[in-house]
């Protein structure tokens, strides 16, 4: 191997040696930060218990049913929105207004979530204080909606093309045996690409979950429990957003890091079952 | 338009983006039979075909003008008339392809499917339909032990004449065959011209085929594209 092989060839290895190392260093950190928390047996309890710093009480179970709920919530908004709109784009209308919108959903992807927050704060925020009658409007069904407009670009372009992986000789069958292009879809594309579209849902929840700006400036900020669509929550990345403590030495600050590592529990939950379902795309594919 | 013409094509020409691939051709089909369409690569064989269920139509870039005629039992259409309805047609004119296309679901599924996008819902109906559409294709016997089984674990052989029964089920009047039996066996492919035989009866086949030997064998009769 010359020379100038054997440097390429490091510099690769060292490239992808740090970005794995960046990821498992992230989790360490949290968990030698958190350590404290674990040694003194408070694990379950900070999980279980509410937040209620008057009372000495620094659980997050609040913030992780927030992040669930909220989370969940949008997920469920954006994915029949999602299906129509790729179908629409890949099977109903593939021509001119199919890579138009599909050109626009692209777009999307780059709009700053901070912008979100702007339309939610200003727009969405007073509508929904009218139509519920009480509170700011900022609350769980807000910041879910703009959640779910935040995440449908991933899931759009992941099931649009999932569905035009489909192989062109079933297409030509259907049409040839007199199908509609919804029986298509119906009875063809959509039990095929299922995989597809399972990814699709399980990637987008994990940017739900892991979304921050949103859940800062729109969700409301309440550290209770919620209990219906119109209540105030604070999920975990806003809840560590807020960098409360000033005593590094306090429970209040150490609790973050176990925030930390929920969110961290979650998302890698979420993108360990799109690998799954991806290398099970792939053995099929084969 | 005589009665014992099927298809009658008038001033057909085709263009894929400008390309010339029929240039005004005029024809009639007799009903019933075989007619076997021959000639070299790239002369429209398969495109002729797909103008008569308008299967070209969703291709980007292609271009029809002409007239087209079929005397269906009910009356003659023009089958491009804006009121004829694509799935009546195509239910009508049935198509199989050059490689066998299963769908990727079961043998029973397969072969029910047009009866299910034609919205017919009794099961026993439906039942009833299926097997005489696999007897038909001789392929009863080889897989009523395992119809629920996925379609594409079939041989070639078998899933082309999956395919055949498939087009079948809604009994067309029409049948438009594209080198059917190019990828199959020796086996395979006398079943099919048998087959083939058999329903020319009473129905229309129009069939491309490169094969001289086994067009002399089962067409009626002839028409070289060049």
């Amino acid at each position: 191997m010359s020379l100038r092989a054997v440097i390429v060839k490091n510099i690769l290895f060292f490239s992808a040696f740090i970005s794995a190392a960046v990821t498992l260093g992230i989790f360490v950190f949290m968990a030698v930060l958190g350590l404290p928390l674990f040694r003194e047996g408070l694990f379950l309890d900070m999980l279980s218990q509410p937040w209620m710093p008057h009372k000495n009480s620094y659980g997050i179970r609040p913030m992780i049913l927030s992040t669930l709920s909220l989370s969940f919530l949008s997920v469920l908004i954006a994915f029949p929105l999602s299906l129509g709109c790729a179908a629409f784009v890949s099977v109903i209308s593939p021509g001119k207004a199919g890579r138009f919108v599909k050109s626009m959903v692209g777009l999307m992807t780059g709009v700053p979530t901070v912008i979100y927050g702007f339309i939610g704060v200003f727009l969405l925020a007073p509508l929904v204080r009218d139509i519920s009658g009480r509170g700011s409007g900022m609350c769980i069904l807000t910041a879910a909606i703009l959640l779910a407009i935040l995440v449908s670009p991933t899931m759009i372009l992941l099931f649009s093309s999932a569905f035009e992986t489909i192989p062109e000789g079933y297409l030509r069958a259907v049409d040839a045996l007199g199908g509609s292009t919804v029986q298509k879809f119906i009875y063809v594309i959509l039990p095929h690409s299922w995989k597809g579209v399972l990814a699709g849902v399980t990637l987008s929840l994990g940017r739900a979950i892991g979304d921050t700006m949103i859940a800062l400036m729109v969700a409301g900020n309440a550290v209770a429990s919620p209990a219906s669509l119109f209540d105030p929550a604070r999920p975990l990345t806003s809840h560590i957003a807020h960098l409360i403590a000033a005593d590094f030495n306090s429970l209040e600050f150490k609790v973050l890091f176990l925030c930390g590592m929920a969110l961290y529990l979650f998302t890698l939950l979420s993108a360990g079952l799109v690998n799954i379902l991806s290398s099970g795309k792939k053995k099929e594919a084969l | 338009m005589e009665p014992s013409v099927k298809i009658s094509i008038r001033e057909l020409s085709f263009f894929y983006h400008r390309t010339q691939v029929i240039d005004s051709l005029t024809c009639r089909f007799r009903e019933n039979g075989i007619t076997a369409i021959t000639g070299p690569s790239g002369k429209g064989k398969t495109t002729l075909l797909m103008t008569l269920n308008r299967l070209w139509e969703d291709t980007p870039g292609a271009v029809m003008t002409g007239e087209i005629l079929i005397r269906f039992k009910e009356r003659v259409t023009n089958i491009y008339d804006p009121r004829v309805s694509l799935p009546w047609l195509r239910k009508k004119v049935g198509m199989v392809f050059q490689t066998p296309n299963p769908l990727p679901m079961s043998i029973y599924k397969n072969t029910a499917f047009p009866l299910m996008l034609a919205g017919i819902k009794e099961k026993p109906v439906i039942e009833e339909r299926v097997r005489q559409a696999l007897e038909m294709t001789f392929l009863w016997d080889e897989v009523k032990s395992r119809l629920n089984r996925d379609a594409r674990t079939l041989s070639g052989g078998q899933q082309q004449r999956l395919c055949m029964a498939r087009a079948l089920v809604l009994d067309p009047e029409v049948l438009l065959l594209d080198e059917p039996t190019s990828s199959l066996d020796p086996r395979s492919l006398s079943m099919i011209e048998a087959l083939l035989t058999h329903l020319k009866k009473d129905r229309t086949i129009i069939m491309v085929s490169h094969y001289l030997d086994q067009v002399k064998r089962i067409a009626d009769q002839m028409m070289a594209l060049s």
